[in-house]
């Protein structure tokens, strides 16, 4: 059907514009041509980055319901193992005695040598004060870094959905402030606060 | 476990992939769904449908694509939308879910719909119009070059340009 490449029908594929017959062919198409099947996944991710401007309440029976595969699950628990392992040392520099107590910023160090992360940047709510600000957090939720510019003891909040938790506080130190958190609540954003304000807000992926 | 490893074992087929697959992305897929369809149930049924679909299948999926979450929620937004299309519900729910305060189902998160908005009110005025009645509205080409009273070509080519300049503003701009 395609004399070269699939060209605009990429998107248009992605898009659900396309009847059967011609998503047939694309597929045939895409199971072939790496340069083409790249350009479906860029418009796939630009489909994605569209959806995350509406977040809706999954509900507890869609996470619940476990759909079964085959074979049972071989290695699931790796992640969980470094985090544990990440956990364990963490724990045990802690109460070495006459050893350091080892504050935010170490701490999250070492969380990020042990495990892996994404980070996300926060975005102005409002506010013309808000500093750049990052969280890192753990793939497996198992930790969370709030690093600030600046010295202001924001409140750090997680939120899911409409409910909101306190984290703590931000901690200055130097040019920075920053809070580490283990044991992170189900959260899909995090927020900085000055008393009930918002100053700004971080979307967790 | 980072994404790479779990697309790679998707692509392979093997079970736990599409269990942790599962896991991590059902939600999002669940959400998608239900912006189409505004119907809890039919959004439930739409995402274990296409799991199982792509399990039995087997080979939908090539880690070379991209990121496993932006096919899988793809796969969701199509099935929702051959859905209501074979049923003949053409664009009532989606109707609906583009007006989000009058539906309890959804909550928008104001940040990202802000930013989508303003990559999308950057594009030109015809590119905007026209992804608006695809995506927003779920409207076929051939719906929307009758409603713009526009060749079917022209409206294939301003989708396919107004989707690869908002990845350039939503997607390689995202770090």
């Amino acid at each position: 059907m395609f004399e070269l490449h699939i060209g605009d029908q990429a998107e248009l594929y992605v898009l659900g514009m396309l009847d059967e017959r011609e998503r047939a062919a694309v597929d045939a198409h895409i199971a072939t041509c790496m340069q083409c099947l790249r350009r479906v996944g860029e418009a796939e991710e630009t489909l994605l980055a569209l959806e995350r401007g509406d977040l809706a309440e999954p509900t507890p029976e869609l996470l619940d319901r476990r759909m079964r595969f085959g074979a049972p699950p071989v290695r699931r628990y790796s992640t969980f193992a470094l985090a544990a392992a990440a956990g364990v040392v963490l724990g045990i520099l802690t109460m070495l005695p006459g050893y350091f107590r080892p504050h935010a910023p170490q701490a999250a160090l070492l969380a990020m040598i042990h495990s892996h992360f994404n980070h996300a940047q926060f975005l102005p709510v409002g506010s013309p004060r808000a500093p750049s600000a990052k969280v890192v957090y753990a793939h497996d939720r198992s930790w969370l870094f709030v690093l600030a510019d600046g010295s202001e003891r924001y409140a750090v909040y997680a939120i899911n959905g409409t409910a909101a938790t306190r984290l703590g506080e931000l901690q200055p130190e130097g040019l920075t402030s920053s809070l580490y958190v283990t044991h992170v609540p189900t959260i899909d954003a995090v927020e900085l606060r000055d008393g009930n304000a918002v100053v700004e807000r971080a979307q967790v992926r | 476990m980072q994404d790479s490893a779990l697309e790679r074992a998707f692509a392979e087929r093997q079970s736990w992939a599409y269990e942790a697959a599962y896991r991590r992305f059902g939600a999002r897929m669940y959400t998608t769904a239900l912006r189409v369809l505004a119907d809890r149930l039919a959004a439930q049924d739409c995402v274990h449908e296409v799991m199982l679909h792509l399990w039995k299948r087997g080979d939908a999926y090539q880690a070379e694509r991209g990121a496993l979450e932006a096919f899988l929620v793809t796969c969701s937004r199509n099935r929702a939308l051959e859905s209501l299309r074979s049923a003949g519900r053409q664009s009532n729910a989606m109707r609906r879910a583009v007006t989000p305060e009058e539906s309890e189902d959804v909550m928008p998160d104001p940040i990202e719909r802000e930013r989508i908005a303003r990559a999308i009110g950057a594009l030109p005025p015809v590119q905007a119009q026209t992804i608006q009645f695809a995506y927003f509205k779920g409207m076929t080409h051939t719906e929307i070059a009758s409603a713009l009273d526009e060749p079917i070509g022209t409206i294939k080519s301003r989708l396919s340009a107004a989707l690869r300049t908002l990845r350039s503003s939503l997607v390689t701009a995202d770090v």
